[in-house]
């Protein structure tokens, strides 16, 4: 994975000089490689699925808008765009959200508290383990290992999209890892599955 | 690896769904219009300053060349672009020289590496063997990534870091990237080399036309000079042939 994000990162940073040069089929290229990651992430932070296109074109137009200014010394592509995403979602909520609502919605929100079509019906044991395990953890945390796993950056990107130091960034998720691998060892000790999870629904 | 399965665990969980490209196609056509007014294609000068030496031949760099012309740029070209080192490191521990094994730590020598400047990413394998007298042979090979990387500079840095290093091999390859691209593009990345002294706008289009010539681009090109104070300004504009 490592190898494929690297050389995807650099085929990235070709193809916007290329867009930045006019050229039209880079430009074209780029967009279809970038929907897929900003549209996911997008589309578990924002539950409404109109509001979540209307957010994912917003990044979009903010991205040709802005493609002049990307810096490389900053980052990947995907760093830059998933930051641009990150802040349309958080101005979506903010438009959004009741007045009564808390504003530790918006860092749940961030994290991706929705599950994906693949975990909808977790029926692995081991993936309702990692489930419980993840809800224990802090918003950040969760958002940290959102990007880290779901988006594929790298702890010093993950730094850079969520406005954190490298350092503390790499401490934090070096210590989350350590207490995750602890808790998944407690878990596969303890006594069974968690009888609070519901079986998935079956198709006879 | 610490946390292998783990990783493996937040991977599953974090992996993401198929991509609607239903939505994706719906967006493409706006994002394109406003594409194309903001990087219009076709029409663009080449233009540098230079300061006025008649003795110096100048070289341009980063020339954003413009190509004029009926249809597409289609002719295409393969570029490698150097991505990062894949390096292979033998580390010899003699167990017979009292305390100098704890200098060749792998851990302590990637970490070392993991540091240096131009390195944003580390892949290592270790592999370790004993041979019958007792001495320890440690193989790393590793994966650099980088976009800047130095690997002259980045040998002799972990040569004087690690004295102990002096004997084993330190070996670079370049991991490159293969890009595909048009002419017309990779144009945009080349260096024109041009005799300016006292040339004139029609010999230093010659110049230029050569050069384009040589890299499989056949076409026009109009040249403008305009002397300043102290600074000669040439604008190069270009067209090429229709793509066949």
């Amino acid at each position: 994975m490592d190898l494929r994000r690297n050389l995807r990162d650099q085929r990235h940073r070709v193809l916007l000089a290329l867009a930045r040069r006019g050229n039209e089929d880079a430009f074209r290229r780029l967009y279809r490689e970038l929907f897929g990651p900003v549209s996911a992430y997008v589309g578990r932070r924002v539950p409404n699925r109109e509001d979540a296109e209307d957010v994912t074109a917003l990044v979009f137009s903010r991205f040709v808008h802005r493609l002049d200014g990307y810096d490389a010394d900053r980052g990947s592509v995907m760093t830059w765009v998933l930051t641009m995403a990150r802040t349309a979602v958080i101005d979506q909520h903010r438009r959004r959200r009741p007045a009564a609502e808390p504003v530790d919605e918006l860092a749940d929100r961030l994290a991706g508290p929705g599950p994906g079509p693949l975990q909808e019906c977790v029926r692995d044991e081991d993936l309702r383990r990692v489930r419980r395990l993840l809800e224990r953890q802090p918003d950040d945390i969760r958002e940290m290992f959102a990007l880290r796993f779901e988006q594929g950056l790298r702890v010093h990107e993950v730094a850079e999209v969520m406005g954190l130091s490298p350092d503390a960034a790499k401490q934090r998720f070096a210590r989350a890892l350590r207490r995750l691998q602890l808790e998944l060892k407690d878990e596969e000790r303890g006594p069974g599955p968690n009888k609070g999870d519901a079986p998935c629904a079956t198709i006879d | 690896m610490r946390h292998d399965r783990l990783n493996r665990l937040l991977d599953a969980w974090h992996e993401g769904g198929p991509v609607d490209t239903g939505r994706r196609a719906d967006l493409e056509a706006g994002l394109l219009e406003q594409y194309r007014k903001n990087h219009p294609r076709n029409r663009r000068w080449l233009m540098f300053l230079n300061p006025w030496n008649r003795a110096a031949r100048f070289a341009v760099a980063g020339l954003a060349v413009a190509l004029l012309g009926v249809g597409a740029c289609s002719t295409e070209t393969t570029t490698e672009i150097e991505a990062g080192q894949q390096a292979h490191i033998s580390l010899r521990l003699d167990t017979s020289v009292p305390d100098k094994a704890g200098e060749l730590d792998p851990r302590v020598v990637t970490d070392f590496i993991a540091a240096q400047p131009g390195v944003d990413e580390l892949n290592v394998n270790v592999r370790e063997m004993i041979d019958d007298a007792g001495a320890v042979t440690t193989d790393l090979g590793l994966v650099i990534w980088g976009g800047n990387l130095d690997a002259d500079a980045l040998a002799a840095a972990l040569r004087e870091r690690f004295p102990s290093l002096g004997a084993s091999d330190i070996s670079f390859e370049p991991l490159t990237a293969t890009v595909t691209e048009s002419l017309f593009d990779k144009l945009g990345r080349e260096v024109f080399h041009v005799e300016a002294d006292g040339a004139s706008a029609e010999e230093i289009r010659a110049q230029i036309l050569e050069q384009l010539a040589a890299q499989g681009v056949e076409g026009d090109a109009q040249v403008e000079v305009i002397d300043g104070d102290g600074t000669r300004e040439i604008r190069v504009m270009i067209e090429q042939d229709d793509a066949k």
